[in-house]
């Protein structure tokens, strides 16, 4: 049996395949589209997927999606027409999704859809190898919930309690994020760990925006906020309230723009815990399962972890919107088989494309870039890789099928020297061209973790945080508050990243690196390999992990970056893909 | 009463769930679109993106329209900076792979009398496309000034621009003022359709802009979009005039429009034709059953009955299809007609939709552009340089080629000289005054020396306009004739190119990126810079041109045909894993004939998975070693608009049939055996001949209407199939 599972139109699209119970294949658009969120059909990733399955279209049984639009809808027309949807009502059509589905992707079959909030639900708990669990979904909104409180068992998940629009946490978080002069939907984790430096000294001015309620209830002064119909997060009034005018995008980050962050940072966690516990004596299972945009925030999963009563928690790594699929495919498969489609845990996130060693070779012969071939001495291109990050040099790392998800894993990364103490500032400044108080995550062995963190249980998907114990100096990870969002890398799951680890470790005692995403600013994490030397071109990476190859900056042509650099400008033609009618001080609600 | 978050719930949530449930029915937003286009619901706005028509008591400079602007503006991309205390504007470094303006870097206002100030303004015909930097008009005409009037007397600054259009145009000219000019030359005019009005596209994502063309087809039938395009272009063009009027009233000086002329002679436009009503003797398969009989009279040189087939096809598609116009100026070039192919071939240019999105065309400026600048531009006393008439005389023909245009409407470096000419004199009319009257064109043309540029430069040009026309010319006869020409006229002003030729092959023999190529590395150390504009953006393995320009090296000696096909049997052959051909359209034979949608990206519309045949015939490219069989693997399906439709789709592999598809309106699947024997080593020819028994025209163009209607995109023209997949491999 296969079931195709779709996000799409909203945020960040996906698709995944389940053939047979097993989950094939996952990507999200934007990795093949290279337009960062891509909210359209995923036309590629639909390919991608069937290709990965060894199937075509027609042989596709069941294609599930992971919202209602028609309930969607009543929820868009209650909030009345924003301020930034387009003013012809093109939106004002809740056919529009199966349409494109049919049209568009040319899909004949059967068409199931599920709640967006109940997608975000079976996303985490059908993946989480629990035979129970409570589930805490919560994001920006959905149909009309924003938050929902469940419980689940075996095939069976009840979403027994919602809030609805337009109280919502994400919604809160992403307003904050707005004043800030971060862009809205995109910019919170840059909050989140901009909070780090700051302390809740607007703590109060926080807690007036959201009351919090009875069991899982809590509501929004909407006085403060304006993303209803307006043309941005918040009103006027919370300005006055935080006394000061919102922040310019890419202007200095003040002490009061940190403070604002830990503060609302500190609310949230809060809000969050008090919920968590609400729902722990609501269920009475020891497993909590998480989803939604907001749980993307690994500093509040990881405070829920330590000081929250449940003992265990999951979080699907693809939290967001894209990880819908996952869970509406899920959902189709309960509903087809009467079953859940394993009852196993999702122990990584490699589901992506792959490019072999001898197509990369290839395409090294047609590039010309001098490499050199380590296939089949796989000891010795890690002994190799691990002399560049000992030399410090930042190595952008591609192997293996590409992460589902928002972070990289191991399988397009890029690399770096953890105890360099100039590696923080290089990364953010030459190779990810981003903001400099923007820290890094760690990857370390799964055996070594506890040596160098207070931690006590894998975190395959760097999706909590937790603080570091390590006697060795690791100024590159450790954010300011000390605490880090690390991988454990389990050599069962990622073999060759593993051992690079490992030996890296034998030759300097240090069981750990630093790993960042594969892209520079404002682009999707890298797909092929092709994106990888883009990316390369147009940044300070040294070297390049192909595979089995490794390539040198210095080897690469003079004017290659420029060739780049401009072929990348070029490339957008008259109809540039980089203008968006949707503004970035608003979150999306058509 | 409901509860929720703690509180009593609003109950107009109820009725919101109920409205959405009525709007989740198949009529349900039909009634909204309705009312909406009524304008009894729903914003009234109807942005068609066009600038506002001008009032017509606006004849004198508004502020935004003067230059004396509080504070100083960009011009185009160079920005104003003040350097030493003085005002300066500074562009960015220009980039190695061009990037379509002028490479001038810094540009001051003029600060005395003499030189007098020209600013020069334009699209990529006015930048010198091909020739640029090396050689531009503005350069050329600059040149002329000089030896007419000696030097230190005119100064052009090049403000010309690539990709240019109506608004932006409109702005740098009005920045441009900051410089001081003392005249202003405007050539410009070919692509004012596309790249300002895409709002009246079918496929444009706006509701309003989908109702209005429903209504235009309702009202006017198959002209009518066609008419909706040039109402907006005409509107958007006298905006343009007036707006130009009042800046240089603003400013005194005086202008002059230079109306681009296009190629006639050697630019075909082969597009599709629409849904046509089913009448007798009419309909889409009999339009296609005369196409193709006209083709073949033409090929004979059976000039009279080719005429009688075209008009006959024009009277079935009413005159809105290129093609049939293109076929009759054939067969009037044949018959020596020239006024009445002419005639033909200005009705080409008009019908070819370009301005309505629906195909990937060439920009070339159209007649009721032609007119509206001409008549704008008099009536306001503006100079006025009429490239087609200056063409036609100095040529001789009113059908200009290949001898003005290295393509669509870009010049020939005779073509720049001959038109700078023209404006040499229309600028020395305007200055008007004592002295010797201002010298005509034709003496200019006969005294100023010829344009002296390096044969390198020169041979990239030209194979510039190879790779050109191979991409961006779909003909109705045989285009290879073209790129062949070009290629020779390359190797004929450099040899060397030839090398920079074989580099080509190597970097289109692989599915990566040119600019990342070992080849392209080294076209960039020879004197051949191929950049952007010679067609490295397109993302296919570019058959026509490797057949050519294969063919052409192996007759120079340079490089065999087996060695060129080597290359590609090296990198792409059917091998150990299977080949999709049908998407993306990396191996699409002439990937620009699909509907533009799927050619270019437009944001924010939904892409599709699938590849759709707006012709009776598709082609792919499959690479082979000539030896080993393969499988093809075919899943198509023939979409019916409201009618099922059924039918045999015919898969050939270089023109012998190998099998067939029974198909219907659901995925149909099939495997072909192609034997080795039956292959080429290197290219292949992979050719589906869908059915055309296509539903009745009047049905599908009310099924159109309707959704256009409901603010959903459709095709005005049918689809004759569509393909998931078609792939190959070993058997």
């Amino acid at each position: 049996m296969n079931i195709l599972g779709l996000s799409a139109f909203y945020h960040e699209s996906a698709c995944c395949l389940l053939q047979d119970g097993k989950l094939v294949a996952a990507a999200a658009e934007e990795r093949f589209s290279r337009i960062k969120h891509d909210p359209r059909l995923p036309v590629a990733a639909v390919r991608f997927c069937l290709e990965a399955g060894g199937i075509g279209l027609p042989d596709v049984d069941c294609l599930a999606y992971y919202e209602q639009p028609v309930k969607k809808l009543a929820r868009q027309l209650w909030s009345g027409i924003p301020a930034a949807a387009p003013a012809d009502l093109s939106w004002l059509d809740p056919l529009q999704p199966e349409r494109a589905m049919r049209e568009m992707l040319g899909y004949e079959g059967p068409i199931r859809k599920f709640d967006h909030h109940l997608s975000h639900a079976a996303s985490s708990f059908f993946y989480s190898g629990f035979a129970d669990a409570a589930i805490l979904t919560a994001d920006g909104v959905g149909e009309w919930a924003t938050t929902t409180y469940g419980r689940a068992q075996g095939s069976a998940i009840e979403l027994f309690e919602e809030v609805h629009f337009p109280h919502s946490l994400g919604l809160l978080y992403s307003a904050l994020t707005g004043y800030l002069g971060f862009r809205v939907n995109g910019g919170e984790y840059k909050v989140m760990g901009l909070a780090a430096y700051g302390e809740p000294r607007y703590e109060a001015a926080v807690r007036k925006l959201v009351q919090v309620g009875a069991d899982g209830q809590f509501t929004l002064d909407l006085q403060y906020f304006d993303f209803i119909r307006g043309t941005r997060m918040y009103s006027p009034a919370l300005c006055d309230l935080f006394g000061a005018p919102p922040r310019v995008p890419e202007s200095a980050v003040l002490q009061f723009h940190q403070d604002v962050a830990k503060s609302v940072q500190v609310v949230l966690e809060d809000i969050l815990l008090q919920k968590v516990a609400y729902l722990y004596e609501r269920v009475g299972s020891e497993n909590l399962c998480m989803a939604g945009g907001v749980a993307l925030n690994c500093v509040a999963n990881g405070r829920i972890l330590r000081q929250g009563p449940f003992a265990r928690l999951f979080v699907q790594p693809a939290a967001g919107d894209a990880g819908g699929c996952l869970g509406a495919a899920a959902l189709a498969h309960v509903e087809l088989t009467g079953e859940r489609h394993t009852r196993e845990p999702m122990r990584h996130a490699y589901l992506g494309p792959r490019w072999s060693a001898d197509q990369v070779a290839e395409l090294v012969a047609v590039t010309g870039i001098p490499a050199k071939d380590f296939r089949g001495r796989e000891a010795e291109l890690i002994d190799e890789v691990v002399r560049r990050l000992v030399r410090n040099e930042v190595v952008g790392w591609f192997h293996g099928a590409m992460e589902f998800g928002p972070r990289a894993l191991g399988a397009r990364s890029i690399l770096a020297n953890p105890q360099d103490p100039e590696v923080r500032e290089r990364l953010n400044r030459l190779v990810k061209k981003r903001e400099a108080f923007r820290p890094f995550a760690p990857s370390v062995l799964a055996s070594r973790a506890a040596e160098h963190f207070d931690l006590d249980r894998p975190t395959p998907f760097m999706l909590d945080t937790c603080t570091v114990t390590s006697p060795l100096a690791l100024p590159a990870i450790t954010h300011v508050d000390r605490s880090a969002r690390p991988q454990t890398v389990d050599p069962v799951d990622a073999p060759r990243y593993a051992a690079l680890i490992a030996a890296f470790e034998r030759q300097t005692g240090c069981p750990l690196l630093v790993n960042t995403s594969f892209n520079v600013r404002s682009e999707p994490i890298v797909c092929s390999p092709v994106d990888a030397l883009f990316c390369m071109g147009s940044s300070g990476i040294d070297t390049l992990v192909l595979e089995d190859f490794v390539i040198d900056r210095a080897m690469l042509p003079e004017n290659l970056s420029s060739l780049l650099e401009s072929w990348h400008v070029e490339a957008a033609g008259p109809f540039s893909r980089r203008k968006s009618a949707i503004s970035e001080d608003l979150y999306t609600f058509v | 009463m409901a509860i929720e978050n703690g509180v009593p719930s609003d109950p107009r949530k109820q009725i919101c769930n109920d409205l959405a449930e009525l709007l989740g029915q198949e009529e349900g937003v039909r009634v909204v679109r309705l009312l909406q286009h009524l304008e009894l619901c729903g914003p009234a706005a109807r942005d068609d993106g066009a600038p506002a028509p001008a009032s017509p008591a606006a004849t004198s400079a508004t502020p935004a329209d003067t230059a004396a602007e509080t504070r100083p503006a960009p011009i185009g991309i160079w920005e104003p900076q003040e350097t030493r205390g003085e005002l300066a504007f500074v562009r960015p470094e220009p980039t190695l792979l061009g990037d379509g303006s002028a490479q001038r870097r810094v540009l001051l206002p003029k600060r005395s009398a003499l030189p007098g100030r020209i600013c020069f303004f334009g699209e990529s015909a006015a930048a010198g496309f091909f020739y640029a930097p090396h050689l531009t008009p503005a350069q050329l005409l600059q040149e002329q000034l000089r030896v007419v009037k000696g030097p230190g007397q005119y100064e052009v600054v090049d403000l010309a621009r690539v990709n240019e259009s109506i608004l932006p145009l409109l702005d740098t000219v009005q920045a441009a003022c900051q410089l001081k000019p003392d005249l202003l030359v405007v050539f410009a005019g070919n692509n004012w359709n596309l790249l300002d009005i895409p709002t009246v596209s079918p496929q444009f994502p706006s509701v309003d802009t989908r109702q209005e063309i429903a209504e235009s087809l309702r009202a006017s039938g198959l002209r009518g979009p066609a008419a909706l395009a040039d109402a907006r272009l005409k509107n958007a063009v006298e905006s343009a005039l007036a707006r130009l009027g009042r800046i240089a009233n603003a400013a005194q000086i005086p202008v002059v429009v230079v109306v681009p002329e296009v190629n006639l002679a050697d630019w075909e436009n082969r597009q599709p034709v629409m849904w046509l009503p089913e009448v007798p003797g009419g309909g889409i398969a009999r339009w296609y059953e005369l196409y193709g009989a006209a083709k073949e009279r033409l090929a004979g040189g059976r000039w009279d009955e080719a005429a009688a087939l075209a008009a006959r096809m024009i009277e079935l598609d009413l005159g809105t299809c290129s093609t049939s116009h293109r076929l009759l100026a054939r067969a009037e070039i044949g018959r020596g007609r020239m006024a009445e192919a002419l005639a033909a071939c200005r009705a080409e240019v008009d019908a070819t939709r370009y301005s309505t999105l629906c195909f990937m065309a060439s920009p070339q400026c159209t007649g009721p552009v032609r007119e509206a600048l001409l008549r704008g531009a008099r009536q306001r006393g503006f100079g006025v340089v009429d490239l087609a008439t200056v063409f036609a005389e100095h040529t001789g023909s009113p059908l200009p080629g290949r001898r003005m245009f290295m393509d669509y409407c870009h010049l020939t470096v005779e073509g720049m000289k001959v038109a700078m000419a023209a404006v040499t004199a229309e600028i020395l009319r305007l200055g008007g005054g004592a002295g010797a009257p201002a010298p005509d064109w034709r003496q200019l043309v006969k005294s100023l020396p010829n344009p002296q540029v390096a044969p390198e430069v020169d041979a990239t040009a030209k194979l510039g306009a190879a790779l050109h026309n191979a991409h961006r010319q779909l003909a109705v006869g045989n285009r290879d004739d073209i790129v062949e020409h070009w290629c020779e006229r390359a190797l004929a002003a450099s040899p060397g190119i030839a090398d920079a030729m074989v580099e080509l092959l190597a970097a289109r023999s692989t599915p990566c990126p040119a600019v990342l190529t070992a080849a392209q590395q080294r076209i960039w150390g020879t004197p051949y810079r191929l950049t952007l504009y010679h067609g490295w953006r397109s993302d296919s393995l570019d058959a026509p041109v490797f057949e050519v320009v294969g063919k052409l090296l192996a007759r120079s000696g340079r490089q065999s045909g087996e060695a060129s096909a080597a290359l590609l049997v090296e990198r792409q052959r059917v091998g150990r894993d299977a080949m999709e051909l049908a998407y993306p359209a990396y191996y699409h034979w002439d990937p620009i004939e699909r509907f533009y949608p799927d050619v270019v990206r437009i944001p924010n519309l939904t892409q599709r998975a699938i590849y759709r045949s707006p012709w009776p015939v598709s082609s792919f490219c499959l690479v082979a070693d000539g030896v080993a069989d393969v499988e093809l693997d075919l899943t198509a399906r023939l979409p019916g608009e409201g009618r099922p439709r059924q039918g045999t789709v015919t898969v050939a592999v270089n023109g012998r049939p190998v099998g067939e598809l029974a198909a219907g309106e659901r995925w149909s699947r099939a495997r072909f055996r192609v034997q080795g024997q039956a292959l080429s080593a290197g290219l292949n020819r992979v050719t589906l001949h869908w059915p055309l028994t296509v539903t009745d025209g009047d049905t599908a163009l009310a099924q159109v209407i309707a959704r256009l209607e409901q603010g959903i995109a459709a095709d005005l023209h049918p689809v004759f199939g569509e393909v998931f997949s078609l792939r190959v491999q070993p058997r």
